[in-house]
């Protein structure tokens, strides 16, 4: 019995490293689905330094979009990112009546400075906040959103849309193209 | 019990991980013409920068229509710098380094396999996932984003669109990249090296050094356990593949600093390592530091509090920025105080040593990050006397609501001759530089004194006891109080999750993209150790607590862990 518990405890971790071979992404579709969420009572801060009361900032009469992302991100944050610059770019002169929100998923990293740089980076135009805060309020917010992941280098692509006419958010998950992006934010009420 | 076993299991995961050792790829480097260098370097900033040759970005689509510049978003972003790739959530961007593209791609079973028969002269008839690709069929992967199968590469995957000459640099950089075997490394064995500087005492130095031999001594033991029966199928199954010897050099710098590149030159032409696990010095880890950029050494968290505050620089991994990181959090956590009419009159009395210029330097760069210009800085040499007398007449001459002293032991001293007084502004010390001094401050300033502790509180740091003494086996002679032997087992810890993810890769990159990538670690010291892309500084935190009344004071939290 201890020789078999030793053997399975040597073997665990080699069988882990077999498994993670081969994982790939398909092309599929996004998915899409109409939600009510009950945001939690949490002020984050922007990349300005500013305190941002949550619910002040999601339950607007603007048309709010939110994405959850991390500064040093490898994969999934600069799409959906280039998705937010893309977006901006399409609506043009309507770009103002869409307030684009990310939210970290690193704040211990993500700190006003660092969030500061990356909306440079990607050129971002006003109308486009990165919000951050406590691990607790973070925490928080994603399961508000039913979004949350314990680790960051799991997480995946999620796109909520708030329609302020109807108070409901419309939930996208997976990459959509700028034109789906533009469609489902129209449908929204843009 | 609960601990105990929490211990043993420690254990075993650091044998089980020296287990898990895996083949370096043999390789064959292509170099060009006589402008190799220059496609390299033509090539290395297309694949990092996303910079054309012609200096211009490197443009392509995402779903047909969203745009990707790549100077925002380029190949090294998903890639990895070493090209072995990485995997985010259910997307895996597979690697895409000369030896991984241009052979077949096997499922990772079948690969260990194959190489372990084909050092056995043995060919196994397996089928690929894809083939290899040649030069057409890449580039037709990078343009229309068609596997070498015909089959449509991952969304997330760019079309990228460039001509033929930068598709000609790009490959020609990709069939190089991650492909020579670095120094250090051999089939059979991994050469490592720490580093300890003359100012250490010799307790500091048993207690790094212990732990690190303890790492060689059951990497070690893996010879022994392979003649045990209960273990031969699993080591005859593995065969060498998994199974490298591993050796650590103490490398001692002695005098001046500005001497230690010299000797570190040396010290690394005589044996060239594949990277230096920890080390330690009391003085600033710059010369260090520079030489692993120069020869492009990970260097895994040293012990030392004087690190280097880059942005950008790449082979260094830090527990953190030490005393740094102090004076950032206490000037975050003022500026998010300020709510008085006339603002908040900040002097700053900084001892002119390497630990009080860090403080100052954290403090200052962060206070004026913030938009804040009105502070006054009064630095104290060496030799200039820090008492009541002096603090009182400093505090008289610049009226400042909040006074900062980074100093040593001459704070505690010039504390108390003040206590009496009335009308003192708030001050802020450093619990690191005054060390157990903090706990002796008078309790008359105990609700005006803010004191930065970069550490666990010590009732949430008894849950980690243990920990410092599961690799030094009861070696020391003296209690951990300078967290050595623990800030060892977590550059230890760290260490073997990193090779153990580096799989068949043993390139210095690889090994510190896959850190870069490993999920949040709960060590001891640090409340936590968390990691990212390119990210070099793990524990991000530091409270601000205060002593609160009584004869035995406890530390209380005025702060979270970390402060915006």
């Amino acid at each position: 019995m201890k020789t078999s518990l030793i053997t399975l405890l040597l073997v665990a971790p080699l069988t882990l490293i077999f498994m993670t071979a081969g994982v790939r992404a398909e092309d599929k579709p996004y998915g899409r689905s109409v939600e009510k969420y009950t945001l939690p009572e949490v002020t984050l801060i922007n990349q300005d330094g500013a305190k941002v009361r949550l619910k002040d900032v999601l339950e607007s009469d603007k048309l709010v979009v939110v994405e959850f992302i991390f500064a040093t991100c490898s994969t999934i944050c600069p799409v959906l990112s280039a998705g937010y610059v893309n977006l901006q770019n399409k609506l043009g002169e309507d770009s103002a009546k869409v307030h684009l929100i990310s939210i970290s998923i690193d704040p211990e990293n993500d700190t006003p400075g660092v969030m500061k740089e990356y909306l440079k980076r990607y050129r971002a135009k006003p109308g486009w906040d990165f919000l951050t805060g406590s691990r607790k309020d973070i925490d928080a917010v994603m399961r508000a959103f039913n979004a949350y992941i314990p680790n960051k280098m799991s997480h995946y692509a999620l796109t909520l849309i708030y329609a302020p006419k109807e108070k409901s958010w419309i939930k996208l998950l997976g990459i959509m193209s700028s034109s789906e992006f533009v469609d489902e934010a129209k449908k929204a009420g843009l | 019990m609960m601990r105990q076993l929490t211990l043993m299991l420690h254990g075993i995961i650091i044998l089980l991980t020296l287990c898990g050792f895996a083949l370096a790829e043999e390789s064959s480097p292509k170099a060009g013409g006589d402008d190799a260098a220059e496609i390299q370097r033509l090539g290395q900033r297309m694949y990092r920068d996303g910079l054309l040759a012609d200096g211009t970005p490197l443009l392509g689509k995402i779903k047909g229509d969203v745009s990707i510049d790549s100077t925002i978003f380029s190949c090294a972003n998903c890639h990895a710098r070493s090209g072995l790739g990485s995997v985010e959530g259910q997307i895996a961007s597979p690697p895409v380094n000369g030896a991984s593209l241009f052979n077949p791609s096997y499922l990772f079973k079948d690969q260990i396999k194959n190489s372990i028969s084909k050092n056995r002269g043995v060919v196994r008839n397996v089928v690929p996932l894809r083939p290899a690709y040649t030069d057409a069929t890449l580039a037709e992967a990078i343009l229309g984003g068609v596997d070498s199968n015909g089959r449509a590469l991952s969304p997330v995957m760019p079309r990228y669109d460039m001509d033929d000459r930068n598709m000609q640099i790009l490959i020609s950089y990709l069939k190089d990249l991650s492909s020579a075997v670095p120094p250090g490394v051999t089939d059979t064995s991994l050469k490592f090296a720490t580093i300890v500087t003359e100012d250490v005492s010799p307790a500091d130095r048993r207690a790094m050094l212990a732990s690190i031999e303890t790492l060689v001594t059951i990497n070690q033991q893996t010879k022994t356990q392979r003649k045990l029966p209960q273990f031969a199928k699993m080591f005859r199954m593995l065969d060498n593949a998994f199974f490298r010897d591993i050796s650590v050099s103490t490398w001692e710098l002695k005098g001046d600093p500005a001497t230690w590149r010299a000797q570190l030159e040396a010290y690394y032409q005589k044996e060239p390592v594949f990277a230096l696990l920890g080390g330690i010095s009391n003085q600033s880890w710059q010369p260090i530091h520079d030489f692993c950029e120069t020869n492009k050494i990970p260097c895994l968290f040293p012990i030392t509090d004087l690190p280097v505050i880059s942005n950008s620089d790449w082979y260094t991994f830090y527990a953190s920025k030490g005393y740094y990181q102090e004076g950032e959090t206490a000037a975050r956590f003022l500026a998010g105080q300020e709510t008085e009419a006339g603002g908040r009159k900040i002097l700053q009395i900084v001892r002119s040593t390497p630990q009080g210029k860090a403080l100052a330097a954290g403090f200052t760069a962060t206070w004026r990050d913030d938009g804040h210009n009105e502070m006054k800085t009064v630095t104290l040499t060496a030799e200039q006397k820090l008492d009541g007398e002096s603090v009182k007449e400093l505090l008289h001459q610049h009226q400042p609501t909040t006074v900062i002293i980074w100093s040593g032991e001459d704070v505690l001293p010039a504390l108390t001759e003040i206590a009496a007084e009335t009308d003192l502004p708030g001050m802020v010390v450093s619990s690191r530089y005054m060390g157990s001094d903090v706990m002796s401050i008078p309790e008359a300033l105990r609700s005006k004194v803010l004191i930065t502790l970069p550490f666990r509180p010590p009732e949430a740091e008894a849950g980690f006891a243990g920990y410092a003494d599961i690799l030094s086996f009861g070696k020391l002679k003296q209690p951990d109080t300078k967290r050595v032997a623990s800030r060892t087992f977590s550059m230890i810890h760290i260490f073997l999750l990193g090779l153990k993810e580096i799989k068949q890769n043993f390139y210095r990159d690889t090994l510190l993209d896959v850190i870069g990538m490993i999920p949040d670690q709960y060590l001891p010291d640090f409340v936590r150790y968390s990691f990212g892309p390119g990210q070099r500084y793990a524990s991000k935190g530091c409270f601000i607590v205060q002593l609160d009344q009584g004869e035995a004071p406890r530390l209380i939290k005025k702060s979270d862990w970390v402060v915006y």
